[in-house]
């Protein structure tokens, strides 16, 4: 590491931050000091969203400037940003122009990619034996097909074992490998924050 | 810039350099100072005398720090000072006593040139007869050759070996000459002007050769006058063949290398062949300065190594550039696929909307995790607080409100007071849409006017982790006012709420699994009386079940996707939006499962007899 003061200056602030946090939980006295910092970190990410909306504007802004490929788009992002920005600042956040423009735009068009996304799992699912046809694709295919079976209701067909297997696999496969999961990111996020504690990673820079 | 290559090492030096920075040799011919040496100017080079071309030559051959090739006119002297010390020193040589000692010719030679060689390391030069040198003594003195040099008649008979010990007296004059030599470069490398030493070994050369005698000289114009020898012994010149004839050059060398006529006249004065008339003059040509070489600053590479080159510059070109599609044309069998799947799908889930079938079969039991959010709700009092958590992005609405109406219907029958806060940015509207699609399931109308106020929305939690742990220990200083700007607080409902705990209840929907593991870190731990219930959707049941599973619990229910807001519904028996949702979410769900029996098995079958055809042809 090079040294440059500015580098230790911030390790020192990013240590003393995490120290005087994690001494709040375990000192209730501290914990007016904890929830000072608690809500500097709240501040300071608001205004870094304020900095990446004011940023997105600006890089499309420039590629419509400097008529880039693709600046259409950028267009449209643009005046999209600027009607809902006037829409809720006029009219306010709630109003009833602001909630037209989230039922009829915004939920439709990200629900339509989600659509769009589930059609196009099916085709892949169909296509997965063209594609690799092997004992761990028979137990793929096989595991969704008993799932989707399970949340079935067809008239007059008893699909109650489906069911059961459905409510087997949730229960017991799928909760043992998530909890194998969050033992792996509980872990994993004490080993980062005891870098970032003693400065071993530092992830603001330096 | 002109430059001046060094003959010796080749190194480039500056034109006006005398001597090569690098090996010292010299690089311009060596001025003649008159003053210095006025006794060798005006001569002519008939005036040099074979002995004085011999001195020349042995003198510059000793040093060994003048440019080989250095041209003078014959009669310019090489124009070296001799330090003081060094004159001093010539003086006694002349004037030392050099009558020869045959008996140290023959047997003592070493004393004397330990002893010489003593003076030199000494620096003194005081005893003249220290100075003494045999050979110059015995040059001097000798008339003829000595008794044991004269071949008589008797010893032509003589075997090889008795005439090399004949000769013996004349291997110890050589290396006696050696041996001063070897003390003058001695003296030399002491500090000395390398010149002087030079001149003194010129000088001392010169008397040697004035004063040696006839035979010696004889004994040195032996080789130069071969042919005469040879003539006198009645030998007669060989002749050539003529094929070995024509090969001869038929001009002189002046002819073949462009010299000028009168270079014959010139006298090499360094090197090897200082002293020799006509030495082809090679190194005047080489020590000239000229321009440095301009090398083509193109890489001489062959075509091959070119073309590679190139392509590997096309590569590494193409890397940062968006590559267009293949152009498959516009119908495919995979594009024609794709569009009957979705048309399959579509109408699959129209055809349930047009035909207003209803619902055919619910789910007969509710899961555990239903039950116990249904149970939950139910124990909650009117004008309780409940925290609701709207966490989920507006493509996943159609399955997420289904199950989050369903609840916030039952607890807008119960009269709860319903306080929406995200940590998404969308989140706060999409919590005012989900109100307004509960208010369309059943008779209540929830409001948040200013005459009413029924629920209220706090917005947005910045921070992620950090802002919902900081809501959660004190959600009056992290939201203090609602989406619309007004005070939040102020209500009674929301005045003796301090912390999360002191909410009746806190439903978390989303269908984010880190989200939704961020609200049990951060707020599960002040959680003690409040239940926690999740609204989540189908995909990440699994992720959170085992905070529901575990002991003591840390989800207090779970209501999942769309099934689950149909059973929720079936405990309470109401049927909210879900059942609109189920017909078409059942024939959707069957669809998919039979286009990918289908598709599946008919690309399984597709596989395999490619995989047979191939080993058939594998094997033919």
């Amino acid at each position: 590491m090079k040294s440059n003061p500015f580098v230790y200056l911030l390790v020192a602030i990013a240590i003393a931050s995490g120290a005087t946090v994690l001494v709040g939980y375990f000192f209730p006295s501290l914990a007016g000091i904890k929830g000072e910092m608690l809500d500097w970190a709240v501040i300071f990410t608001a205004v870094l969203l304020l900095i990446g909306v004011i940023s997105l504007v600006r890089t499309h802004w420039r590629k419509i400037m400097q008529d880039q490929k693709d600046r259409a788009y950028s267009l449209v992002l643009i005046i999209s940003f600027t009607t809902t920005l006037l829409v809720a600042v006029l009219s306010g956040p709630t109003s009833k122009w602001s909630m037209w423009l989230y039922n009829n735009l915004i939920i439709p068009i990200e629900s339509s990619l989600l659509g769009i996304l589930a059609v196009f799992l099916i085709y892949a699912c169909a296509r997965l034996f063209n594609q690799r046809m092997n004992f761990y694709t028979l137990v793929f295919i096989g595991t969704v097909l008993l799932a989707m079976l399970g949340w079935l209701t067809i008239p007059g067909v008893e699909l109650e074992g489906f069911k059961d297997f459905r409510d087997w696999l949730s229960s017991v496969w799928a909760v043992a490998g998530v909890r194998g999961i969050m033992l792996g990111v509980g872990l994993g996020t004490v080993a980062a924050g005891l870098r970032i504690l003693i400065g071993a990673d530092r992830p603001y820079g330096g | 810039m002109e430059i001046v290559i060094c003959p010796f090492c080749g190194k480039e030096n500056q034109p006006e350099s005398e001597t090569c920075r690098y090996c010292q040799a010299r690089l311009m011919p060596l001025k003649i100072n008159p003053a210095s040496q006025p006794d060798l100017i005006g001569r002519s080079p008939e005036e040099e005398t074979p002995a004085k071309l011999k001195e020349d030559q042995v003198s510059e051959s000793q040093d060994g720090l003048q440019a080989a090739g250095e041209m003078r006119r014959s009669g310019a002297p090489p124009a070296s000072e001799a330090s003081d010390w060094l004159s001093v020193f010539r003086n006694q040589i002349n004037t030392q006593d050099l009558s020869p000692q045959p008996a140290a010719l023959d047997d003592g030679p070493q004393p004397e040139l330990r002893e010489i060689h003593q003076d030199f390391e000494a620096g003194a030069m005081q005893d003249d007869s220290s100075l003494s040198l045999p050979f110059e003594d015995a040059g001097q003195k000798e008339e003829g050759p000595p008794e044991n040099l004269v071949v008589g008649p008797q010893d032509v008979e003589r075997t090889g070996d008795e005439a090399v010990d004949d000769l013996a007296w004349l291997r110890e004059l050589q290396s006696q000459y050696q041996q001063v030599e070897g003390l003058s470069s001695a003296e030399s490398k002491k500090g000395e002007d390398w010149s002087a030493a030079n001149e003194l070994s010129q000088d001392s050369q010169k008397r040697g050769d004035e004063q040696v005698p006839s035979w010696v000289e004889e004994i040195y114009a032996g080789p130069l006058h071969e042919e005469e020898a040879a003539s006198d012994l009645g030998l007669s010149p060989a002749e050539l063949p003529s094929w070995l004839d024509a090969t001869r050059p038929s001009g002189t060398h002046q002819d073949i290398f462009g010299i000028p006529a009168d270079y014959g006249g010139q006298v090499e004065i360094a090197g090897p062949l200082a002293g020799l008339p006509g030495i082809l003059p090679a190194e005047p040509e080489i020590a000239l300065g000229r321009k440095a070489a301009a090398y083509p600053a193109q890489l001489q590479v062959t075509e091959t190594n070119r073309l590679q080159a190139e392509i590997f510059d096309q590569v590494l070109q193409s890397e940062g550039q968006n590559q267009p599609n293949p152009d498959r044309g516009l119908v495919t069998s995979q594009k024609v696929m794709r569009m009957a799947f979705a048309v399959i799908i579509i109408f699959a889930i129209l055809v349930p909307v047009f035909s207003l079938q209803t619902l055919e079969r619910y789910q007969p039991i509710a899961p555990v995790a239903v039950l116990s959010a249904s149970q939950i709700i139910s124990s909650i009092g009117n004008e309780s607080p409940v925290l609701v958590a709207v966490e989920y992005e507006p493509g996943f609405s159609g399955e997420l409100d289904a199950a989050l109406a369903a609840v916030l219907d039952h607890l807008m029958i119960q009269g709860a007071f319903l306080v929406f806060v995200s940590s998404n940015p969308s989140g706060p509207l999409q919590a005012e849409h989900i109100v307004a699609v509960s208010n369309q399931v059943g008779s209540h109308q929830y409001v948040n006017t200013e005459s009413q106020n029924e629920y209220i929305n706090l917005g947005f939690i910045p921070g992620g982790p950090a802002g919902l742990r900081n809501f959660a220990e004190n959600p009056r200083l992290s939201n203090p006012s609602d989406i619309s700007g007004e005070p939040a607080w102020q209500n009674p409902v929301m005045m003796p709420i301090d912390d999360i705990n002191d909410f009746s209840l806190v439903i978390v929907a989303s269908e984010n699994q880190d989200k939704s593991r961020a609200w049990i870190e951060q707020a599960s731990p002040l959680l003690v009386n409040a239940p926690l219930i999740y609204v989540v959707s189908a995909q990440s049941e699994p992720l959170i079940r085992p905070f529901f599973d575990a002991s003591p619990r840390q989800v207090q229910g779970i209501v999942s996707g769309v099934i689950g807001s149909v059973q929720y519904g079936a405990t309470i028996g109401r049927q909210g939006i879900a059942e609109l949702y189920w017909p078409s979410f059942n024939s959707g769900l069957l669809a998919a499962a039979i286009l990918i029996v289908v598709g599946g098995g008919a690309n399984a079958l597709l596989v395999l007899s490619a995989n047979k055809n191939g080993r058939k042809k594998g094997g033919n």
